[in-house]
């Protein structure tokens, strides 16, 4: 049905220009020559240049991408397995089990770091590098048993039965037949946990230790204390990272539902 | 109630064509069926009539009123789709009350015609049910008090039977016809299903590639079919391809046969029923008059009130239905011979 | 192969990790919020409830409370006004390659950083930023805005972070309603707005709610944002928690006042339960 077509057309545009300008002035910004953001813009890439000798940046950038590999690798495959034991089998804990998959992004982040930052500290895990692989494979759980369940939702089990009329085992089966008509769900569940991990800051913030901070804590650390275009620079990077491993997921997965 | 007449419809998506310049009336209170395979443009001409889809060329009068420039929800139709669309937020008497309320009736006065409705579809009492409450056949009924409780000028169906199992479609098909009778409304019925039409219409159309290839009466369309196509789409027919003399046709298979109609073109195919050839051993055979071909039995198939014989002549297969009347079956391999009237053998031109 | 083996196997490793990392750690701060004080070293700590009382004996901490909720509340609303209509336009008005290619752009910002998308508020909204530069160019005249470190700025960042989630809980419900309902509406003599809320809007229903729930969580136990945009009129529920734990060392109230939050969502959560309740 052609409901209000125009009018329609024209709302969406609105919400996408609502979405869009913040970023796209930040971009731009990013290549201004002024310091002090003075506006018309005068071209330059001063900022980019001035990124490529900031140390403390980089091995922030190094530790994020650490911790989202890490972590990427686990939440996916402890999350797959998840998804799998949902499909295949009715047990009686099950609804509790599935509804217990989802504090991690049903809680305030703000009161999941920080009591993970207490109870590290109690137990003697403390922060760094460990203890932020532990929470960020906490909080990517959730969407990759979601995104790989999705895909599980097109999976005739017949084909399950047939490798095991044919013989196979359990774990034939699931590595021989099932796994593989899952990758793509797998993979687009994997960008997923990716892009989460590298884009959590309120985890990271709590979890960060003086030695070993991300991208994102080191940003809004830098933010607080007065910011320059270089900040400006390096967000365009981060933002551009995302939207690209985003882009990667919608490949694999459709956003809104029906595969 | 009213007369629903389209005037040279046509409708392009783009490429393709849906309808081709399709004129047609539909008489006050008669129960049409529109058949046709898929993508013949049956269901956008329903549409059209409804509103849905507006037509690239032509027009459409109901109740001898052009509502081209009115919007469905304005032109006072009923229409039941084909998974029944019960809107799944409302129980069975605010889906059937929907359109009541939308006209401003409520209260009592509604829920007097919704149990008038419930009773004229036989669903009295279920009222409160959800609709994932209800059976297929259920459903179809709610759907079909929602659409008629309005009490709408035309009635459209939109291939409403299809997503029922047999034995309740052949019961829906009596009980659709006996209420369209009760209410006496005009009924435009879209379909792909030849029995349903043959059964349940007054008058059929058939269309294929957009273009409304023949209309008439039941009888009338399958025994006169016009063209090979609807020969073909409406009930069983062999095809024997021929030359004619222009008196008498020579078919491909060997035989010569005598046709309804002269033969008017050289290149032709003669159509003939399966139930319209009778079949004999070619040792009795005490028959002479008629058309008569040669051939050898292939199989039978057996179904209890009739058989089924295909039969073997020259290169092609053709089917026999027979009556069970003996209970004797012509077993395979045996030369037979097929009879049949010139009066049952159409022939039209070889495209 | 055992059918209880399988299972745990395939289950158990998620579980202890998130015993570890949401479970206990919970435990851990329910714990803490009835103590006196850190335990570290040998300083002497008892059972208390003191960081309860704190929060019900001093008004301060009740108001920000409110605040947040108040700011949760509007978040979520503004975002509802919002992001309904931009669902409905994008599922029913708009059709193939656009209808996809659009609702990738919508919701291509979602899962991009957070943090960034804050910062770039501040670039718009910053005294002589681009707001005021082109607002001053289109009416000259019209001087500085003041809008950066107000209630607004934040009420504009939240938005601006959190429509996209209630855009696509929306839009998923939205899009699975049959067309065909909404023509047999139509068939019956439905207007636009007859259709609208007599069955766009009951049959979206779990969309909006789950939309709002995503929404207005996250939204009440936000500090980043308010920090950013707000300045010192960012004095939120969240701030305070963040700044027990960060800076002023309280551990304790920091966790009586996260358990007080969380306590306030279930209850809301429960007095929504009867609508929760009848979508299913």
């Amino acid at each position: 049905m052609i409901f209000l077509k125009w009018i329609s057309r024209i709302y969406l545009i609105c919400i996408l220009l609502f979405l869009y300008v913040p970023i796209l002035v930040m971009i731009a910004l990013s290549f201004n020559e002024s310091q002090l953001y003075r506006i018309p813009i005068e071209w330059s890439t001063r900022w980019y240049e001035a990124l490529a000798s900031n140390s403390k940046l980089h091995s922030a950038t190094l530790n994020s991408l650490t911790v989202a590999l890490l972590s990427t690798c686990l939440s996916t495959l402890m999350g797959t397995a998840v998804a799998l034991a949902f499909f295949r089998h009715d047990f009686r804990a099950k609804r509790l089990l599935q509804v217990m998959i989802f504090p991690p992004i049903t809680i305030p982040w703000l009161i999941i770091g920080t009591a993970m930052l207490v109870f590290f500290f109690w137990v003697g895990i403390g922060r760094g590098l460990h203890a932020m692989i532990l929470g960020h494979v906490a909080l990517s759980l959730p969407y990759v048993v979601i995104v790989v369940s999705a895909r599980l939702k097109s999976f005739d089990s017949a084909l399950e039965d047939a490798a095991k009329s044919l013989g196979a085992s359990y774990w034939q089966t699931t590595f021989w037949v099932t796994v593989p008509w899952l990758m793509p769900g797998i993979i687009a569940a994997a960008l997923f946990a990716f892009a989460v991990s590298l884009d959590q800051f309120v985890i990271s913030y709590f979890l960060a230790a003086p030695g070993f901070t991300t991208l994102p804590v080191e940003i809004y650390t830098a933010i607080r204390k007065g910011f320059t275009p270089e900040i400006n620079a390096i967000s365009t990077l981060v933002i551009f990272l995302s939207m690209l491993l985003l882009l990667g997921v919608s490949r694999f997965y459709r956003f809104g539902g029906r595969n | 109630m009213a007369n629903v007449s389209v005037l040279n419809l046509s409708k392009n998506f783009g490429t393709t064509t849906a309808l081709d310049r399709v004129s047609f009336q539909f008489e006050d209170g008669k129960f049409f069926a529109l058949l046709g395979p898929s993508g013949s443009g049956k269901t956008t001409l329903l549409r059209m009539i409804a509103g849905f889809e507006s037509p690239d060329q032509g027009s459409i009068h109901i109740g001898g009123k052009v509502v081209d420039h009115i919007p469905v929800e304005k032109r006072d139709i009923g229409m039941v789709f084909q998974n029944y669309a019960l809107f799944p937020n409302m129980n069975v008497q605010a889906n059937v009350g929907f359109g009541l309320r939308v006209r401003g009736i409520s209260g009592s006065e509604m829920k007097r015609l919704v149990a008038e409705a419930l009773e004229l579809v036989r669903l009295s009492g279920f009222d409160n049910r959800q609709p994932d409450q209800l059976s297929g056949g259920q459903r179809q009924r709610v759907a079909l008090a929602r659409a008629i409780v309005t009490k709408p000028r035309v009635l459209l169906l939109d291939e409403p039977l299809s997503a029922l199992d047999r034995t309740l479609r052949l019961e829906m098909e009596i009980e659709l016809k006996r209420i369209q009778r009760d209410v006496g409304i005009t009924t435009i019925f879209v379909t792909h299903d030849q029995e349903e039409a043959l059964t349940m219409s007054d008058q059929i159309g058939i269309l294929n590639e957009g273009q409304l290839v023949q209309h008439g009466s039941p009888v009338d369309i399958y025994e006169n079919p016009q063209s090979v196509f609807v020969a073909r789409f409406l009930g069983e027919a062999n095809l024997l391809r021929g030359q004619a003399d222009g008196k008498n046709v020579k078919l491909e298979i060997g035989g010569t046969v005598k046709t309804l109609s002269k033969p008017a073109y050289p290149q032709v195919i003669c159509s003939i029923r399966p139930e319209k050839i009778s079949i004999q051993k070619e040792q009795e055979v005490h028959r002479s008059n008629g058309n008569r071909v040669a051939g050898r039995v292939n199989e039978h198939i057996f179904n209890g009130t009739s058989l089924t014989y295909l039969v073997q002549c020259g290169n092609l297969v053709v089917k026999v239905f027979v009556q069970n009347l003996s209970g004797e079956v012509i077993p395979p391999n045996s030369s037979v011979h097929l009879f049949f009237r010139p009066e049952d053998t159409l022939v039209f031109p070889d495209a | 192969m055992n059918q209880r083996a399988a299972i745990l196997s395939l289950i158990t490793p998620a579980y202890l990790w998130l015993a570890l990392t949401i479970l206990l750690p919970l435990s851990a701060m329910l714990y803490y919020s009835f103590l006196s004080d850190v335990p570290i070293g040998n300083r002497e700590v008892s059972w208390t409830t003191e960081n309860y009382r704190t929060f019900f004996e001093k008004a301060f901490y009740s108001e920000l409370m409110l605040r947040s909720f108040k700011l949760g509340a509007e978040v979520t609303s503004i975002c509802l006004l919002l992001g309904f209509p931009c669902a409905l336009a994008l599922a029913k008005s708009i059709r193939g390659r656009t209808k996809e290619a659009l609702f990738l752009l919508i919701i291509l910002p979602f899962w991009s950083n957070a943090l960034v998308r804050i910062f770039s508020w501040t670039m718009v909204l910053r005294g002589n930023g681009i707001l005021e530069y082109s607002i001053n160019w289109l009416l000259p005249g019209t001087g500085p805005l003041d809008l950066m470190f107000t209630y607004p700025a934040i009420l504009l960042g939240l938005v601006h972070s959190y429509l996209p989630y209630m855009i696509l809980t929306c839009y998923i419900s939205i899009d699975a309603i049959d067309n065909q309902l909404l023509e047999a509406a139509r068939s019956l003599g439905a207007g636009k707005l007859t259709i609208l809320f007599r069955l766009i809007v009951p049959l979206a229903l779990p969309g909006i709610v789950a939309g709002s729930f995503l929404i207005f969580i996250p939204v009440i136990g936000s500090f980043m944002e308010p920090r950013l945009l707000g300045g010192r009129n960012g004095t939120f529920i969240g701030t305070i928690i963040e700044d027990q734990f960060t800076a002023v060392f309280n551990w304790p109230l920091g966790a009586a006042l996260s358990f007080i939050m969380m306590g306030l969502v279930l209850l809301i959560l429960f007095g929504f339960s009867p609508l929760v309740r009848r979508l299913k």
